[in-house]
């Protein structure tokens, strides 16, 4: 049978036909959908879990594989980064049940804060890596991952970028197989399983051979796959860079490598020797080139011509490859005036409240990782800096470390419930056992949501819906230590405002929490409001544009003709604004920024 | 991995929209006719970001392709559910090159001049057919104002050029909207593909 798939659920199919007992992921972008697909489709069969954040995830599913089961864990480039720690361990230990982690990068960075190139986890790991380029490849390489990894003894790599992970093609369905390591923990075997220094020593040199074992079965790999036509020139790439390069170039051979990592260099050779001209086609990184020239092997062209940042298309290839002359069919449209559509907060959104509060109160915000990164944004501008997960928080604490007293009342850091039980917890551990005294906004909107909705361990639900331990914030900050804790309900923008401004100007640490403040796309939990709607009073606008400041999608301004030029008592005005009413949910907020009294209730 | 199929078809789309307007869902209707009728196809959506009323597009090819995107100046439809995103993606479309007919695009619009004659009559030379409709007003009128897409796309098979019979697409429709709003669906289909006629016919 036969199925469109996205690459992500291909994956996800393909980790079920091989029998994967236990999927652990936390959400990211381009990554969330395997994990999704996996415990919405195949939740019979595997035991699936949003884990705090990836290096969790991938300890559990190392476990499960010491185990004997098949196991997975799934997480975007920069969730590799967190998870490195066991990650680069693991590669000495191995495996028992299969191990495979999946890294999906986000090249041109759609939604991430960096744009790195996650093979070199796999050169600085030593461990091999596949990468597919459509979802038939994402389904069956993610099969053949667990068989590699048990036939080598050790966790595989699966790498996608967006445009694999997001994109779609059929795909042959098969069954699934459930694998014949049977399940259980076996007798203590210290020198495999445990890392201190003497086993180091004797698994180090294991990786060793296991990659050079490795590098002779990628030569034969039947994945890694030549196809001669001209032979003047040879292109050599991999995953969504072949599919660019061969829809523009389907005349030239090419070499188009599923295993990455170790690489084929036997097979490189030959596919050198048979082509005239070798040309490189990878997004990012010159990671294959470093590579095959240091195999003494002469590049045509490479990165000199090729972009080495930013996703490639199969545009970029051909005016790269063709230089002067590239000469596309154009349609020439002037594109400028257009209302340019970043993405926004949505209306309503708990979080635009609170950092107009911020705004408000002028300080430098230390931000972190989720929606709320988008208040960086004009006209909100109310995000300083963000670096990573759990940054923030820290952040905030460094600057006020050196600050001292003067910077009371200067700074905070916020962050949003999933992110701070990621990686928050411990720079708050750190703000109270070091005596700092910053503040840490936690923005609970109950729900991972950039990400798209996930659950988390703050929300009560695991993410197969069944109900569970709810972690308790306030209790949470007080166990670390934190004596001034404070919950605002972020709609109130007055109480709210004294709220942040006190804990800011106290000279110890404290912890700030919204409440009753969901996200607007939630299922589940709904914020009330007390009126349907706000709507302008047209005659009392004064076209101050104040509310404008809050970036509310619901809200947008129009000039005014002469006749309407003055409002009700007189005063001038060059234009008013008004409330999309189907978009308004009746937050508020635009209403309590007002000084006129010109946004009132609506009636349903 | 492309499969070779007996018909050929050879399609090359863009979809356009806004976060929430349902370009995903058109891009599935297609793709779900080209798996019944056995053509190879591969195309890109967009995530993330677009979700918070971002600009929203997917790359859709049917035939023989390797790429799941579609190159500027090389698409035969674009489908916009947004004038604005519909002016963003026009660079798309294939101009008319050695006797062979230009794009074709479908726009959501209830202004019928909302394009820029300039734009129109330099898009009318490159051989690029437009049809703005206003499947809004239609979709509102039935009573299912988020079914946009629907409309769109039957009045498009009014269109004797657009390559999609409608009886396919109605069951392609059938099969993956939702249950629940399936009847609402089909008749918005059904009525926009009626009205497409009329309107074409009134067209100069």
């Amino acid at each position: 049978m036969e199925k469109i798939l996205q690459g992500n659920y291909a994956i996800a199919r393909g980790a079920w036909e091989a029998g994967v007992r236990v999927a652990c992921a936390y959400p990211g972008t381009p990554s969330s959908e395997i994990l999704t697909a996996l415990s919405q489709e195949y939740k019979e069969d595997v035991l699936t879990e949003w884990s705090p954040n990836e290096k969790v995830a991938l300890e559990v599913a190392i476990g499960a594989s010491f185990a004997g089961a098949r196991a997975m864990a799934s997480m975007k480039h920069v969730g590799l980064n967190v998870a490195s720690d066991p990650f680069m361990t693991v590669s000495y230990t191995g495996v028992k049940g299969g191990l495979v982690v999946v890294v999906a990068d986000d090249p041109s960075s759609h939604s991430s804060q960096n744009e790195q190139d996650s093979r070199h986890w796999a050169r600085f790991g030593k461990v091999p890596m596949l990468e597919p380029s459509d979802s038939q490849e994402c389904k069956e390489f993610t099969k053949l991952a667990f068989e590699l990894s048990e036939e080598f003894d050790t966790p595989v790599l699966v790498r996608t970028e967006t445009r694999v992970a997001h994109s779609f093609s059929p795909v042959k369905l098969g069954e699934r197989k459930e694998s014949h390591t049977p399940l259980g923990l076996d007798k203590k075997d210290a020198p495999k399983y445990t890392m201190v220094p003497i086993y180091v020593r004797v698994r180090r040199k294991i990786v060793e051979e296991r990659m050079k074992k490795l590098e002779e079965f990628t030569n034969e790999f039947k994945y890694n796959t030549v196809e001669m036509n001209d032979p003047r020139i040879g292109v050599i790439t991999s995953g969504v860079c072949y599919n660019y390069t061969k829809e523009v170039f389907p005349e030239y051979s090419y070499l188009k490598l599923g295993m990455i990592w170790p690489l084929p260099k036997k097979l490189i050779s030959e596919f050198s020797r048979k082509v005239k001209k070798i040309i490189i086609v990878e997004q990012l990184d010159p990671f294959l080139e470093t590579e095959i020239r240091a195999m003494g092997i002469k590049i045509f062209h490479g990165k000199d011509v090729i972009p080495n940042h930013y996703e490639l298309s199969p545009e970029i290839v051909e005016r790269a490859l063709k230089g002067k002359k590239y000469k596309p069919p154009k349609i020439r449209v002037h594109t400028e005036g257009l209302p340019p559509r970043p993405p926004n907060l949505c209306s309503g959104c708990s979080h635009r409240a609170l950092f107009y509060a911020i705004k408000r109160l002028g300080l430098f915000t230390f931000g972190d990782i989720g929606c709320y990164t988008l208040a960086t944004a004009p006209p909100l501008n109310a995000i300083h800096s963000t670096i990573c997960m759990g940054a923030g928080v820290g952040g905030a604490f460094g600057a006020m470390k050196v600050l001292g007293k003067e910077g009371l009342g200067k700074c905070c850091a916020v962050i949003g419930d999933s992110t701070f039980l990621h990686a928050g917890i411990p720079p708050l551990m750190d703000i109270v056992y070091n005596k700092g005294n910053s503040t840490t906004i936690i923005l609970d909107n109950q729900t991972t949501g950039m990400t798209g909705l996930q659950e988390h361990p703050g929300t009560g639900y695991t993410v197969t819906g069944d109900p569970t331990h709810r972690i308790n914030f306030e209790e949470l900050a007080r166990a670390l230590g934190v004596k001034h804790i404070r919950k605002v309900d972020p709609y109130n923008l007055k109480e709210t405002m004294e709220v942040i401004k006190e804990e800011v100007e106290r000279d110890e640490p404290s912890v700030i929490i919204t409440v009753n403040s969901p996200c607007m796309l939630h299922r589940r939990e709904k914020r009330k409001f007390e009126h349907p709607f706000y709507k302008v009073l047209t005659e009392k606008c004064r076209g101050c544009g104040l509310c404008l400041e809050a970036g509310c999608p619901a809200i947008s301004w129009r000039e005014v003709t002469e006749e309407e030029s003055l409002t009700q008592d007189g005063h001038k005005r060059k234009g008013v604004v008004q409330i999309n009413r189907l978009q308004c949910p009746g937050c508020g907020l635009c209403s309590q920024i007002c000084k006129f009294e010109a946004i009132v209730p609506g009636e349903a | 991995m492309n499969r070779m199929s007996d018909q050929r078809m050879n399609i090359q789309m863009i979809i356009s929209g806004v976060g929430g307007q349902g370009v995903l869902l058109i891009t599935r209707i297609f793709a779900q006719f080209a798996l019944e009728e056995g053509y190879p196809i591969i195309g890109s959506e967009d995530h993330g970001m677009s979700q918070r009323g971002g600009s929203v597009m997917t790359h859709l090819k049917i035939g023989d392709f390797n790429s799941p995107l579609v190159k500027k100046g090389n698409a035969d439809l674009l489908l916009s559910l947004e004038k604005n995103e519909a002016y963003r993606t026009l660079p798309y479309l294939r101009p008319s090159i050695r006797g062979k007919r230009g794009g074709l695009c479908f726009i959501n619009s209830s202004d019928p001049n909302y394009m820029d004659p300039r734009v129109e009559s330099y898009l009318g030379d490159k051989g690029i057919e437009v049809h703005l409709f206003p499947a809004e007003d239609l979709a509102k009128e039935m009573g299912m104002p988020q079914s946009i897409n629907i409309a769109l796309i039957g009045f498009a098979t009014a269109h004797p050029r657009f390559p999609f019979p409608y009886e396919k697409l109605r069951r392609a429709i059938e099969k993956i909207t939702h249950p629940r709003f399936r009847e609402v669906n089909l008749g918005i289909f059904e009525k926009a593909a009626f009205e497409g006629k009329y309107w074409l016919e009134r067209q100069p």
